[in-house]
């Protein structure tokens, strides 16, 4: 889509308001006319069915709306915040000439990171490579500037940790210094980027929206006769595929190997294949130019069922929403098809050659997160333990047993001692199992814990790996009373009597710390059928009278804790 | 035409029966200064040309700027 159906679409429902949207209010402060932007990103929110109520600050009025929080800016409560300062390479402006007003910008920002307490993107600005200087690009005065004004926004973000940071020279460099700036917009309009660079900067900011609201991609299924491979495997062979040195093959090959890269930081992946299974066990084993192995896929499946079903069967295999997948496949009647089927399923056109595989892939920018923490690195890793973990349960006689047999362990963090970062991405991330399904940034959780509230996550691990950190309950102390205001836990541990065991021992701890009862409620929503009975399993007694969607429980902490003193655990607590 | 029609009728909010020679920002609310920038660079990019400022400036209605279009040898 371009930057007119975008502008369109904003125009359009802000005249006929549509329903079932979610909305979210964002902030976007510049220091140029942002119109043309508020416009692109209101309708690409619209494509991803957000709704955005977008305040931007007055026209080169930031560091006025700043310094008084009476204003807009703060008063509409942002979810989200863009800011993007321009340094206009060929004229005199205030990032080019002043020290002090770089200075002033930096003590402003910090004050609104600490005022807002959601999320603030800062984009950097723009290098000016084009400069008089020539090949001595970087000695440029206004070089340098730029680039001690981008130091000092990043070393701000280390210490502000609402204060997100993207790089805007990202797009510069895909697009071209040349093509990013309009110059007649600047000086008569001072709208001093093109349409193009604007749409591509919404991308990444659409991607930030994405992520914080748990609504990036989590695994890509794949296609293989012209997709992974050349060729068709049926017809030619395991040998016989176009794959290994040379045209087409090398392009495959290097199409497989950024999906490994994209493996490597968490991405999973599975195959859905028109294939006879056994055929494909064979390139496998032997073709060596097949740079995935069997074990970076999640789950394979082979066969002549339709893919729309096959999808379906991989997203329970791996509890996750088919509404996190992104579907590759080479075949446009295929796409055509999973489109009509699956609407949530991500399906990117894919007709292009072999060799542009690569650079479509990486333009889908669906799979952001706020931050890349060891468990998302070691994620592929933890999948291929888990068939591992599968062998097992299929010779254990039931889930008791299997349970034993895992030899779970389980390290529990409390208040300071939890990995924020990894605790907020959980609340981010975590649509299945979760009770109530509030999103919270790093910022949120500290703020928390400075009010008093009680935080544990847990790190659990059996005798095939560690699980890393995947079960968080944030607790708000209401007097003798105890409210679960969020219980969480990652789906790769499902199933395993980890969350009981984890609620267990934070009852043992609160009844220490001198709680009376425990309140907790569960909020439906499209997703979390999951942990729909863990309150209730975990000897919550629901409250009548419950809000439409919400179900409210109690639990009395003595009586908990004198009917499990018998009991023994089936996981063993480290601490 | 029907690409220009459909331009202006996506950036003015507008019904492309509306869109007739003699619109003008003097009919058009919507036709602002801020739509009237996005108007010329949505017409340059379709139509591969560029206009001078002064020439956009000058436009008074539909009508002018189709003529302004076809000046560039642009066919309408």
């Amino acid at each position: 889509m371009d930057s007119l159906t975008y502008i369109r679409s904003y125009a359009k429902i802000k005249e006929h308001p549509r329903k079932g949207l979610l909305r979210i209010p964002i902030t976007l402060i510049t220091n140029f006319t942002d119109d043309v932007l508020e416009k692109i990103l209101g309708g690409m929110c619209l494509a991803e069915k957000i709704l955005p109520t977008i305040t931007r600050a007055p026209y080169k009025q930031y560091h006025l709306s700043f310094k008084d929080k009476t204003a807009q800016l703060y008063a509409k409560k942002p979810q989200i915040s863009f800011i993007f300062f321009d340094i206009n390479p060929y004229q005199h402006g205030e990032f080019t000439d002043s020290k002090t007003h770089i200075e002033e910008t930096l003590s402003d920002l910090r004050t609104y990171c600490d005022a807002v307490e959601t999320l603030v993107v800062m984009n950097l600005s723009p290098l000016p490579y084009n400069n008089p200087y020539g090949h001595f690009y970087t000695d440029d005065p206004l070089f340098v500037r730029t680039q001690e004004w981008n130091a000092r926004l990043v070393a701000l973000s280390k210490e502000t940790s609402n204060l997100y940071i993207f790089d805007t020279n990202k797009i510069v460099y895909q697009l071209g210094e040349n093509n990013i700036r309009d110059m007649r917009g600047s000086y008569a309009f001072d709208i001093p980027f093109t349409n193009d660079f604007s749409v591509a900067l919404c991308r990444e900011w659409i991607a930030c929206i994405l992520a914080i609201r748990g609504r990036s991609r989590k695994c890509i299924v794949l296609d293989l006769d012209n997709t992974l491979w050349g060729g068709v495997v049926g017809e030619t062979g395991p040998l016989g595929i176009a794959l290994g040195p040379g045209y087409p093959g090398i392009a495959f090959q290097n199409f497989q190997r950024t999906l490994l890269r994209l493996w490597e930081r968490g991405v999973i992946l599975a195959i859905a294949s028109k294939n006879n299974l056994a055929d494909v066990e064979e390139v496998f084993e032997k073709n060596q130019h097949f740079i995935l192995k069997k074990e970076h896929f999640a789950s394979i499946r082979a066969n002549w069922e339709d893919k729309s079903e096959n999808i379906v069967d991989i997203a329970k295999e791996l509890n996750i929403g088919t509404d996190s997948m992104v579907f590759i496949d080479d075949s446009p009647l295929e796409r055509e098809s999973m489109r009509k089927e699956r609407p949530e399923v991500f399906v990117p056109e894919f007709s292009v050659a072999p060799e542009e595989y690569v650079s479509t892939l990486l333009s889908f920018n669906v799979f952001h997160q706020m931050s890349l923490t060891e468990e998302d690195k070691n994620k592929g890793q933890m999948y291929a333990q888990e068939r591992e973990r599968t062998a097992v349960l299929n010779h254990t006689k039931n889930k008791k047993e299997y349970i034993a047999e895992l030899g779970i362990t389980m390290r529990v963090f409390e208040g300071e001692d939890n990995n924020i970062p990894r605790v907020s991405q959980l609340t981010l991330k975590t649509n299945q199992y979760n009770l109530t399904t509030k999103r919270y940034s790093e910022a949120d959780i500290r703020r928390f814990l400075k009010e008093g509230w009680r935080a544990y996550s847990a790190e659990v691990a059996d005798t095939f790996g560690e699980y890393g950190v995947v079960i968080v309950a944030l607790i708000t102390p209401e007097g003798k009373d105890a409210r679960l205001d969020t219980f969480l836990m990652s789906c790769r541990v499902m199933s395993r009597d980890i969350e009981f065991a984890f609620l267990e021992h934070l009852i043992k701890k609160l009844h220490a710390a001198g709680f009376k009862k425990m309140t907790a409620s569960f909020i439906t929503t499209a997703k979390n059928a999951p942990s729909k009975e863990f309150l209730s399993e975990a000897g919550f007694t629901p409250i009548k009278g419950a809000v439409k969607g919400i179900k409210n429980y109690t639990l009395d902490i003595l009586a908990y804790i004198t009917k499990h003193a018998k009991q023994k655990s089936s996981v063993t607590i480290l601490n | 035409m029907d690409i220009l029609k459909k331009i202006f009728s996506s950036v003015l909010n507008l019904p492309e029966s509306d869109i007739i020679d003699t619109l003008s920002p003097a009919h058009a609310e919507s036709w602002d200064s801020l739509n009237a920038i996005i108007l010329l660079t949505e017409i340059e990019k379709a139509f591969k040309v560029k206009f001078t400022f002064d020439e956009a400036m000058e436009i008074k209605d539909f009508g002018e700027v189709i003529a302004l279009i076809r000046s560039k040898g642009i066919r309408l």
